[in-house]
């Protein structure tokens, strides 16, 4: 940053100051008779006083400028890195966190809190608190505050106690000490649904920078939880899709194992197993033996944790008042979601007991008696322990489902050992299975059809046996074309003696409608005689629709995902532009290539020089040409909803739109315009809630648009318009960085003119002034003593004076030239040959003080070797004019520090007062009068100028009535070397 | 400009300023130098002065004393006037300015000039450069 440096400033500054003293005639410290009395030096007063106006003007807008110029670069430095951080963090929580850290960091609040507020909820929550007591109220209704909650400007709050808008919260407020808060709107998901809020327990005034970088910061919040909040929905339906596959899973696998044995015990058995771990974290099975509950199995993951369990069933056998014995003797489910660690420990008063629970984890329970016939044969019980995996209302019908199922085969199995090898076992089998069963002849007839059968296809026993089976349940496909016959596998398997194993196909009842089912077909012989087919067929609809609404489940998690991926990647692309031309360019290409439009354009409001704004377009996969005869689109039904900021229009024919085509004079689309059907129209809206813009995309094939396409454009418009924003934070920066680079150069020319003015005034000063010196002193040398006493006294006073006006002028050009000179490409200069210079010009000082000037081996330095002597002398003269009793003893020396050489001139004199050690720098500046030490006041201003000039510093530390030191550095460095 | 007196000689002085003039006047009188002094208060007049000579027309001056800083016409045009004209070859021209600058002093030397002096601005000193200028004369 090329600016005034702090050092020219402080000059600057200092310099005002002295010539404003002066003008203001402090008369202890100035004297100035010549400049006070003559007319001719009006009018050059007047010409310095504007000059030091316009420089006082210019000095304070070069400030202005830097503390603009500074604020606005810390804010977008801010606003880069504080979108990559939050962009990149896809979790709600990471986002929050993150949000809170940057907030803490760039504003000096007491609290801070992100409020939301849910699409569905009536309710604002707090999501994120810092500083806030637990007991802080985080849930207020939504009416009363949702005034201020949803403008979209930032809401400033400087005494809560006295304003109207929260009155409603101050008890609030009062108990946790908050005085002010700053509330700023998140615009998320294109409404306002959030706010951060910045408290401060001490009544805080808001700086404009504050409440904008505070904004900002509101916006990228929003951004990112935006993001954060479509990658968390999206997690979530990743994880429901598998969860209820996994389920799915064990309920077809367990119904499967049911089915597969009579054997009811190892099948229970296999079945708890098959529960853990993806269904239950526990599984125990109890089957009733007159009228008691046994177990049959146990399981968990952990063989430890069985042996747990085994050793609390011993200790505390089971009670009637037990929720699993009330289960099993109601018959009634029952679903515990969630049991809070201190109702246990409320219910179990006995230490060892309660340990020995919560050594067990049990966190969501289900209990599932096994209910068949009316009668309960068992319990099912299925324990969760993670907090994360609580049972619902879902979990407990599944459970339900098995529980019936286990109960029908534990039945079976009981009926089985006792009917086995009847007749009835047969009859029993069959009627109470789920799957439909036919028998059929070998020339297709129905002879046998179960209940399951009947209520699948809709005939009865009566209307179907003796009927051809092919012609009742398989006669037509679905598209309505007939089904031969000798295509049908089950009619196929007895010709071809081959057994039909899980074939798919789709049969039709008898109203007509079709539905899936899996069947099996065995053909039976007597002897090698074929005498019919057995059938076992399962109607697959419900499976179906699971696995239809599995598959729309991932698809839709993957395309939320990719969405979420591709805002993420898209983030810090954006943010790291900010030419707001290329930004624009890139936004419309990325969001054109991503939705598969064939032509994209974003229009965006742009702010030139003098704040006017207009119109820019870019577009995307059409060539400019293509655009550039038709005008600017304007606030028509189509456009205006989108330029309005007013939300997404999609349409999958715009052509079909009633807003469509109602504008002259075109009706439509101009000719040659590309033949648009399908249209997604997204609204960039800015931080402030100011639309920008909008992004158009089109497609000439309608339909072509998805809800995923519109999510995305939403998600890359939200983030161009924050990039756009600080494209344009940027660019106002660039152009204050200007003003600041002209106003430096104005001040230099103001600088330059007040020096050139000085030279010259002082410069022509000297002619009439040498005239003044040399006729006082004719008058002297030819009149003393012929007047009277006063003419004389008053002659001697006119000589002192031009004498001293002289000296002044001298001193004066002095300094002015002293500003005036390249420091650049300097030879070395021997420090000890310029004091030996300085001292010789001293030489009578030196003699009639009877001075000791001792100097060690001193260094070269890159200085003028007349502005050394000149430092030097003024020094020196100096510690000899203002001498104590003693003759002067004067010592200089140096000595390295850091890249410079520090020179010190210490002497023995009267020293000074520590409260004019900045002073005795200024110009004119004295804290004698001429009687008592002579001098023009400009000698230690000359040094100060040749030595800051040089880079360097001057000081002075002193006791008064023991001497002083005078300290300044130079700069040790090469030629041409920063 | 005033007729010579028989036996003293004649000096132009060229200044613009009545003051040094007098004071110019005192301090040939302190040294008592016999002279005519010849004003010219402006550079137009001097080059007018230096033309009628060299026509031989006007007054042979023993001394040219010369202000730099000059209305119309500098001192610098003046002395660049003089040594251009053959007959004002060896007549002796001192500069007498109150510019200090080294620049001037080399350059009015380069010129042609036979001494350069700056004014003073303490009385004494102003008074000692009569004596200066005598030796010139010789």
């Amino acid at each position: 940053m090329d600016s005034v440096s702090q050092a020219e400033l402080e000059f600057l500054h200092r310099r005002v100051a002295e010539l404003e003293a002066k003008l203001a005639g402090d008369r202890v410290h100035c004297i100035t008779p010549v400049s006070e009395e003559s007319n001719g030096n009006d009018s050059q007063k007047h010409k310095r006083a504007q000059l030091l106006k316009c420089e006082q003007e210019l000095r304070e807008k070069a400030e202005r400028a830097l503390d603009t110029q500074q604020s606005i670069e810390r804010q977008l430095m801010l606003l880069v890195e504080a979108s990559s951080t939050l962009l990149a963090s896809p979790e709600s929580a990471n986002v929050l966190r993150t949000f809170l850290a940057l907030a803490q960091r760039f504003i000096e609040a007491d609290a801070y809190a992100v409020w939301r507020k849910a699409e569905e909820q009536r309710e604002w929550h707090v999501i994120a608190k810092d500083g806030l007591s637990n007991s802080y109220k985080l849930e207020i209704p939504d009416a009363s505050e949702s005034a201020a909650k949803l403008t979209s400007e930032p809401m400033v709050i400087e005494d809560v106690e006295h304003s109207a808008l929260v009155s409603y919260r101050r008890s609030e407020y009062e108990a946790e000490g908050i005085r002010s808060m700053l509330t700023v709107p998140l615009r998320i998901h294109g409404r306002i649904a959030g706010t951060v809020v910045f408290y401060y327990r001490a009544p805080h005034r808001f700086t404009e920078v504050e409440t904008r970088v505070a904004s900002a910061l509101g916006n990228l919040a929003a951004a990112a939880l935006s993001t954060a909040e479509v990658y968390q929905r999206e997690t979530e339906l990743r994880a429901g899709a598998q969860a209820s596959e996994r389920r799915a899973c064990f309920v077809a696998q367990a119904g499967e194992l049911l089915a597969s044995s009579l054997e009811y015990e190892t099948t229970l058995r296999s079945v708890a197993k098959l529960a853990i771990p993806d269904f239950a974290d526990w599984c125990v099975v109890e089957v009733s033996n007159e009228g008691r509950l046994e177990r049959v199995t146990i399981e968990h993951a952990d063989p430890a944790m069985i042996e747990l369990a085994h050793e609390f069933r011993r200790k505390y056998p089971p009670r009637e008042a037990d929720l699993s014995q009330q289960a099993f003797l109601t018959g009634r489910p029952v679903l515990i979601e969630d049991i809070p660690e201190e109702l246990i420990a409320e219910q179990v008063r006995d230490e060892e007991k309660l340990r020995m629970i919560r050594a067990l984890r049990v966190r969501s329970l289900i209990l599932a008696p096994m209910v068949a016939r009316g009668r309960t044969l068992g319990l099912l019980t299925f324990v969760n322990s993670g907090s994360e995996k609580r049972y619902t209302k879902n979990d407990l019908a599944l459970a339900e489902d098995l529980a019936r199922r286990a109960a029908i085969a534990i039945d079976n199995a009981r009926l089985y050992a006792d009917v086995r090898g009847s007749e009835e076992l047969t009859r029993t089998i069959t009627e109470n299975t789920s799957a439909a069963l036919f028998m059929m002849d070998s020339r297709g007839r129905c002879t046998y059809i179960n209940r399951a059968g009947e209520v699948m296809t809709g005939f009865t026993a009566e209307e179907a046996i003796g009927s051809v089976l092919y012609k009742l349940i398989h006669h037509t496909r679905p598209d309505g074309t007939p089904y031969p016959s000798e295509e049908c596998p089950v009619d196929r398997a007895l010709p071809l003696r081959k057994t039909v194993q899980g074939h798919v196909d789709v049969f039709v009842r008898k109203d007509g409608t079709f539905y899936p089912v899996r069947c099996f077909a065995s053909p039976i012989f007597k002897g090698r005689q074929p005498i019919g087919t057995v059938i076992e067929v399962r109607e697959i609809t419900e499976e179906r629709r699971a696995a239809r609404e599995r598959e729309e489940l991932l698809r839709r998690e993957q395309n939320a995902r990719e969405t979420a991926e591709m805002l993420n990647r898209i983030g810090p692309l954006l943010s790291a532009e900010l030419d707001p031309q290329r930004l624009a360019e890139k936004v419309t290409d990325i969001a054109t290539r991503l939705i598969g439009a064939e032509f994209g354009a974003l229009f965006h409001n742009v702010l030139n020089e003098k704040g006017e704004s207009y119109t820019l377009y870019t577009l995307s996969g059409v060539p400019y040409e293509a655009f550039e005869n038709f005008p600017m689109p304007r606030n028509t039904g189509v456009f205006g909803p989108t330029f309005r900021g007013e939300g997404i229009l999609r349409s999958d024919d715009i052509t079909a739109d009633p807003r469509y085509g109602k504008n002259a004079p075109y009706h439509g689309m101009p000719e040659g315009h590309l033949p648009v059907r399908s249209y997604l129209a997204v609204p960039v809206v800015s931080r402030s809630g100011e639309a920008l813009g909008g992004l158009f995309f089109g497609h000439s094939r309608p339909a072509v648009f998805t809800a995923q396409s519109e999510q995305l454009v939403a998600g890359i418009a939200a983030q161009a318009a924050i990039a756009l924003d600080n494209a344009r934070l940027f660019s106002q920066s660039e152009q204050s960085r200007q003003a600041l680079r002209r106003s430096n150069e104005e001040l230099q020319r103001a600088n330059d003119d007040l020096n050139q003015f000085a030279y010259s005034a002082s410069h022509d000063l000297q002619e009439p002034l040498r005239m003044v010196a040399l006729y006082s002193q004719m008058l002297q040398k030819k009149y003393r003593d012929k007047l009277d006493a006063q003419a004389d006294e008053f002659i001697t006073y006119t000589v002192q004076g031009a004498r001293r006006l002289e000296m002044l002028v001298k001193d004066l050009l002095a300094y002015t030239q002293a500003a005036n000179f390249a420091t650049e490409d300097l030879p070395p200069v021997d420090a000890n040959v310029a004091v030996e210079s300085a001292l010789s010009n001293l030489q009578r000082s030196i003699d009639e003080s009877g001075a000791v000037v001792t100097f060690e081996s001193l260094p070269e330095v890159r200085v003028e070797e007349i502005h050394l002597v000149q430092l030097f002398q003024n020094l020196v003269g100096n510690a000899l004019k203002y001498r104590g009793g003693e003759p002067p003893r004067v010592s200089i020396s140096a000595a390295r520090r850091n890249a410079s050489w520090l020179f010190s001139v210490q002497d023995n004199g009267i020293g000074i007062d520590p409260q004019y050690k900045e002073q005795i720098f200024g110009l004119f500046k004295r804290l004698h009068t001429a009687a008592d030490y002579s001098g023009t006041g400009i000698g230690l201003a000359i040094c100060q100028k040749i030595v800051e000039r040089y880079g360097g510093k001057i000081w002075v530390e002193s006791i008064p009535g023991e001497g002083a030191i005078f300290h300044f550095t130079v700069l040790d460095k090469e030629p041409g070397v920063a | 400009m005033r007729e010579r007196a028989p036996g003293s000689v004649a000096i132009l002085v060229v200044e613009d300023n009545p003051g040094d003039v007098l004071l110019i006047r005192e301090s040939l009188e302190e040294h008592e130098v016999e002279c005519e002094l010849f004003v010219a208060n402006d550079g137009e007049k001097a080059v007018q002065f230096v033309d009628e000579f060299g026509a031989e027309r006007g007054v042979r001056p023993a001394l040219v004393i010369l202000d730099l800083n000059l209305p119309k016409r500098s001192g610098r045009e003046v002395l660049r006037h003089m040594r251009a004209n053959p007959v004002w070859t060896g007549i002796p021209v001192v500069i007498f300015s109150s510019s200090g600058e080294m620049r001037d002093q080399e350059e009015t030397e380069r010129l042609g000039a036979s001494k350069y002096i700056r004014k003073p601005s303490n009385l004494d000193a102003f008074l000692a450069v009569g004596g200066v200028l005598k030796t010139m004369l010789r």
